[in-house]
């Protein structure tokens, strides 16, 4: 609501009278115009006896010395945008990774060859036609030759740039084992897989991953196989989220390292497994479709793998609860071949 | 991250403003002897009252007074070629209004690059006005007020400042302020519209309302 200072008209005062929203802005303009004339009439009256007095002699020496003066702010800033344009230059020349550099776009397109029109071959020898059907034939021969598609803007870029050096990813080969519940867990499941390179020699090392599901939350469950003396050893303990699921990893090297068992996200660490009270010790082997358990080799220590020698499906890796009462088993075949 | 290419860009756009020397406005010819007596008369009779608006302008003496000089310069070597089709003050007003904004982005220039102006240096950072015939006691209320409002005039923005002073320091019409500003009479309106409404925001923010007002 605009209005002159002082003077407000008659339509306005009406509606301010009647409207509240406009009343309160018009009785605060008025205050703020009110206070901010007695805060400039105040100084005003100190301002207009303090104001130097007019001197034309004042004015024309200045204009001399304006005139000798060098215009050393303007050249000053002129040095400083060039400088400042120079740091910027500098900074991106010295800096290449930090601001993408435009493809070279003159040196980016390919030198086209000339363009030659396809060769014709040289029409075979026709019996002679009535000159009717001759003339009919003759637009389709004055086409012009068909034109080759065009060749691709940026088809050296990639030539001039130099590619990262990458490493031959090493090659691993899986295989996928089913967990098959039982009795004690109805709802159990899960998986387990084997990690071995492709070129496993005997002693080469080899990565067990069990994810189990269907579990009881919060409980802790092991990983056992038969150890020799028909013994069950427990290879990795574990304990469940609290969705009942958990993971494990066994993973073992050369003969004489002792495999290592870890749980994955989702469970919860607890201290280290208990491996292999007795002494014979178990491997486990996941180089074939089939895995088997093998053992025990007296002189290694447990978890590691080392033979293939099949041995009865009650050495296959089992899941135990607290009580030692088996929940899942291991389905000898592998449900995923590579 | 590093800003000198932001700066840089800056300083590049702002360059013809800085560097501008207004020629079309004021050529830079000293007038005749015969028209310098009348500048002489007409630059005289306006020299308080353009110091009084460069004052409320700057908020110190000091840059008051290098602009009312920048100005009277300004006017002398332009008063040929006022053809007097607007009143003089107006045109001593608008070379005034001009002077103080080119004053303005050197300043926001200084305190980007030097981090301060003379008068931040000099610890003046807003003005006193000591009025001597006054008892102290009320001096002293007067001075609260006085600061409050120069922090309240410094806080605004450049053309809200602007039409503020020229309307109620110079107690110009909304027209005047139009063709002194160089910008339409709705324009003069809005600013004016908009100052008022910051004005009362920062005026309720600072304590500052009812009666006191």
């Amino acid at each position: 609501m605009q209005f002159a200072d002082g003077v407000v008209a008659d339509e306005v005062q009406v509606h301010a009278r009647d409207c509240a929203a406009c009343g309160r802005i018009l009785e605060e303009t008025q205050r703020q115009q009110f206070w901010l004339r007695g805060q400039f009439d105040r100084a005003s009256r100190q301002l207009i006896e303090q104001a130097p007095p007019f001197s034309m002699a004042a004015i024309r020496q200045h204009g001399m010395q304006e005139a000798e003066r060098p215009p050393v702010f303007r050249w000053a800033l002129a040095a400083a945008a060039v400088l400042a344009l120079a740091a910027t230059g500098w900074w991106q020349w010295s800096h290449p990774s930090a601001i993408p550099a435009p493809a070279p776009l003159a040196n980016a397109e390919p030198e086209r060859e000339p363009v030659q029109p396809p060769q014709i071959p040289a029409p075979a020898p026709q019996p002679k036609r009535p000159a009717l059907a001759q003339s009919a034939t003759e637009p389709s021969r004055s086409l012009p030759p068909p034109i080759p598609p065009p060749a691709p803007l940026f088809s050296n870029v990639a030539g001039t740039v130099p590619l990262p050096q990458r490493s031959a990813p090493p090659r691993v080969e899986s295989h996928v084992f089913a967990m098959e519940p039982t009795d004690a867990a109805p709802n159990a499941g899960g998986y387990m897989v084997a990690l071995l390179p492709e070129d496993a020699g005997e002693f080469s090392p080899t990565m067990f991953v069990l994810s189990l599901t269907g579990l009881e939350p919060d409980s802790v469950y092991f990983v056992t196989v038969g150890g020799a003396a028909g013994e069950r050893v427990q290879l990795a303990s574990v304990k469940t989220d609290a969705h009942g699921s958990a993971a494990v990893m066994l993973q073992g090297k050369a003969d004489d390292t002792p495999a290592a068992a870890s749980t994955a996200a989702g469970s919860q660490a607890i201290p280290a497994p208990r491996i292999a009270d007795a002494s014979p010790s178990v491997t486990l082997d996941g180089t074939g479709p089939t895995v088997t358990l093998s053992g025990p080799p007296s002189t290694t220590a447990p978890g590691i793998l080392s033979m293939r020698t099949s041995v009865a499906p009650e050495n296959l890796p089992v899941v135990t609860d607290a009580l030692g009462n088996p929940v899942m088993t291991v389905n000898p075949v592998s449900t995923k071949n590579p | 991250m590093c800003r000198a290419p932001f700066y840089a860009w800056r300083v590049a756009v702002k360059m013809p403003l800085i560097l501008e020397t207004n020629t079309q406005k004021v050529p830079n010819m000293p007038p005749s002897r015969a028209n310098e007596r009348d500048f002489a008369s007409a630059a005289g009779e306006h020299q308080a009252k353009l110091y009084r608006t460069a004052f409320f302008l700057t908020g110190s003496p000091h840059e008051a007074d290098d602009l009312i000089q920048d100005t009277m310069l300004a006017a002398w070597k332009g008063w040929d070629s006022f053809e007097g089709r607007s009143a003089v003050h107006t045109w001593l007003y608008g070379i005034l209004i001009h002077r103080y904004r080119r004053w303005q982005r050197r300043q926001v220039l200084r305190r980007r690059f030097f981090f301060s102006t003379p008068d931040e240096e000099s610890g003046e950072k807003f003005p006193t006005l000591i009025d001597p015939s006054e008892p102290p006691g009320a001096q002293m209320e007067h001075d609260e007020q006085s600061a409050q409002f120069w922090k309240l005039l410094d806080g605004l923005r450049r053309k809200h400042r602007e039409v503020l002073v020229l309307r109620y320091a110079e107690d110009m019409s909304l027209e005047q302020i139009a063709e002194t500003l160089g910008v339409p009479l709705g324009t003069v309106k809005s600013r004016l519209n908009h100052a008022h409404t910051l004005l009362g925001e920062k005026l309720r923010h600072a304590g500052i309302g009812g009666t006191k007002l």
